[in-house]
């Protein structure tokens, strides 16, 4: 959907129209049940994230000032609901080190691009809280060492060693998949 | 970051980057019922909308500037010094009520007609002419005339000095203290201001109720008695008051005639030709703010307009340069108009969800904003507005009942009397019957 079809959808759920409210639930959705996962690594505990969002979507959605994109503003506001939530639940305890992890080979995208996006999904959300909630704010969302650190409460030393080990360990877990198989 | 790492993030963030999951239908609607019961809980807390709300403190702010302004505003009745001769002349006669000529300055619209002489009316119910205390009219007529007050208040037929409820013990000068000891007497003492700038009194008129801050009290839709909180309660009134003595016709009560004593050279007068006054009954309007303080007791002021209206027989006269240029004779619409601030004490008697029966007493003070006369010539009229000099305080007290119409809206009906102490007003129902009965009702929503 283009911004300026988000924008009329948005006008109307500023007023509270919930045909409208409804229409972005269903295009939004999706997409964003797919981040709850991502960052909860649980599915029960994705669809409390994803109701979450959804509550504060249509809430603060007056909030949105109609600059940039609304896909991207909306993200942000699942993306704080589950660090929110990881938050209260105390998850958010940084990974220790990975010893035991081997370095997956340099042929490693393509070892990725053989497993399909569900896949890849699944593996990202069965890594342990820390190096999951770095490694997805850093490599899928484009946050910055930085801004990963003022949100997560930690130093950009510690997100750079948790990112490391985060993809250390899902190299290790691809692997292991393709192992399997 | 090495290339390898940054080919992996990569494409990892092109394969999730734009991933989707079906969501499961239902959470829409849990999202929709925790949309629903967080809009509730806002509505309770909030009550009424923020503007009721804000208009109650802008009452109370309004109210708090005109007590300032009232207290404040300069009082000019020191040069009010009445001529030495026509003290002389009126206070020998022993007026029944005060007497005085209104002196004033020349009002718009007046129109230049020399008159060469002037013929007092014959009161045509044979009643004593005041004009027969004044200067007789002549072209050498002083052009100062002076106003004068009598020592004391005219006889007040109906004065109910019994008064349930009891009146305000407050004396406001030595010339009052006579009426002012019979109605004490058989009343509780109220407290109320006793000096000529005293602090605002009340007003029955406009009493504004401020009503409580509930939003926070869990049990505000369930049980009342452990809903009744200590903390302070606020609600907004708005109402009307009436103050009569029974005849809801118009009161006829022999009065004289009292003007502000404006000291003046040429100018205009009107004088009362007729003992007797035809009364309106007066009515007021308000809006205010009451805030309880402890279950049982409250406190409510706010801002009220009072519109006091007669009609009596009078003569116009305009003098210029010691010569009288025109005089009419003819009724004369007087009206006044008062802005008051009241401050009123409640103490709660019964307090159940449909009903409450409460006690009240306090004083108001009001400033006269408007003193206008009406004289009729030929087919037109003509108008004549003066100041009005000083502040008309008084006390009250009595029974107020309110039906709750809603959980946060009451109609309210306050039924009790009051008394208007002697604060040299121009003449009204007021200044002639002091002691009156007051009826006012209105509504009041909690906020």
């Amino acid at each position: 959907m283009s911004d300026p079809e988000y924008l009329k959808i948005v006008d109307a759920c500023r007023k509270g129209d919930r045909g409208a409210q409804k229409q972005l639930y269903d295009v939004l959705s999706a997409k964003m049940f797919a981040v709850c996962i991502r960052y909860m690594g649980d599915r029960q505990d994705a669809e409390d994230v994803l109701q979450e969002g959804f509550v504060t979507l249509f809430t603060k959605i007056g909030m949105f000032s109609g600059e940039g994109s609304f896909e991207g503003w909306a993200r942000r506001i699942f993306v704080n609901t589950a660090l929110m939530s990881l938050r209260k639940k105390d998850a958010l305890k940084m990974s220790g080190g990975l010893d035991s992890v081997q370095e997956m080979s340099s042929d490693r995208p393509s070892q990725i691009q053989d497993m399909g996006y569900k896949e890849i999904m699944r593996i990202v959300a069965s890594l342990p809280a820390g190096y999951r909630t770095v490694f997805n704010m850093y490599v899928v969302e484009g946050y910055s060492h930085n801004d990963i650190a003022d949100a997560l409460g930690i130093s950009a030393v510690t997100s750079r060693s948790q990112l490391q080990r985060a993809r250390m360990l899902l190299q290790e877990k691809i692997r292991e998949k393709k192992n399997a198989r | 970051m090495r290339d390898s790492d940054k080919d992996f993030d990569g494409y990892i963030r092109s394969v999730l980057e734009n991933a989707e999951e079906p969501a499961p239908p239902y959470v829409l609607d849990d999202v929709f019922r925790r949309m629903d019961e967080e809009a509730g809980k806002r509505q309770r807390r909030q009550g009424f909308p923020l503007w009721l709300r804000r208009s109650g403190i802008a009452c109370a702010a309004a109210a708090a500037m005109t007590a300032v302004a009232i207290a404040l505003w300069p009082d000019g009745r020191g040069a009010q010094t009445p001529e030495p001769e026509m003290t002389a002349e009126l206070s020998a006669d022993g007026l029944r009520g005060r007497g005085s000529d209104v002196g004033a300055d020349v009002s718009d619209g007046q129109e230049t007609i020399i008159v060469s002489a002037m013929q007092d009316s014959p009161d045509a119910a044979g009643g004593s002419y005041i004009a027969d205390l004044l200067p007789e009219h002549s072209e050498t007529e002083p052009s100062a005339a002076a106003v004068t007050e009598t020592s004391g208040l005219p006889e007040a037929d109906d004065v109910d000095a019994e008064g349930e409820g009891s009146a305000v013990s407050g004396v406001k000068n030595a010339a009052t203290a006579d009426a002012e000891a019979a109605i004490a007497a058989g009343a509780d003492a109220i407290a109320g201001a006793a000096e000529e700038t005293a602090e605002p009194s009340e007003a029955a008129d406009a009493v504004t109720e401020v009503g409580t801050d509930e939003w926070q009290d869990e049990t505000l839709f369930g049980d009342r008695e452990e809903g009744r909180r200590a903390g302070a309660k606020v609600s907004m009134v708005v109402g009307g008051d009436v103050t009569s003595n029974g005849d809801p016709s118009g009161l006829k009560r022999s009065g004289g005639f009292k003007a502000p004593a404006v000291k003046y050279a040429d100018g205009v007068r009107i004088s009362q030709t007729n003992s007797e006054s035809s009364y309106s009954i007066p009515v007021s309007v308000g809006v205010g703010v009451k805030i309880a303080f402890t279950e049982h007791w409250a406190i409510g002021t706010g801002v009220n307009y009072s519109l006091l209206q007669r009609t009596f027989a009078g003569k116009y006269t305009k003098t210029e340069n010691g010569v009288i240029v025109k005089s009419l004779t003819s009724d004369i619409k007087h009206q006044l108009h008062y802005v008051g601030i009241p401050l009123n004490v409640y103490y709660g008697l019964i307090d159940s969800d449909k009903i409450k029966l409460y006690t009240y007493a306090g004083a108001t003070a009001e400033k006269g904003i408007l003193n206008a006369y009406r004289i009729k010539d030929a087919s037109k009229y003509m108008a004549h507005k003066e100041s009005v000099k000083g502040v008309q305080l008084s006390a009250g007290a009595g029974f107020g009942v309110e039906f709750m119409i809603v959980d946060q809206v009451g109609l309210y009906l306050d039924p009790g009397f009051r008394y208007y102490f002697d604060c040299d007003q121009p003449v009204n129902i007021r200044t002639q019957q002091p002691f009156m009965m007051s009826f006012e009702a209105g509504l009041r929503v909690a906020l």
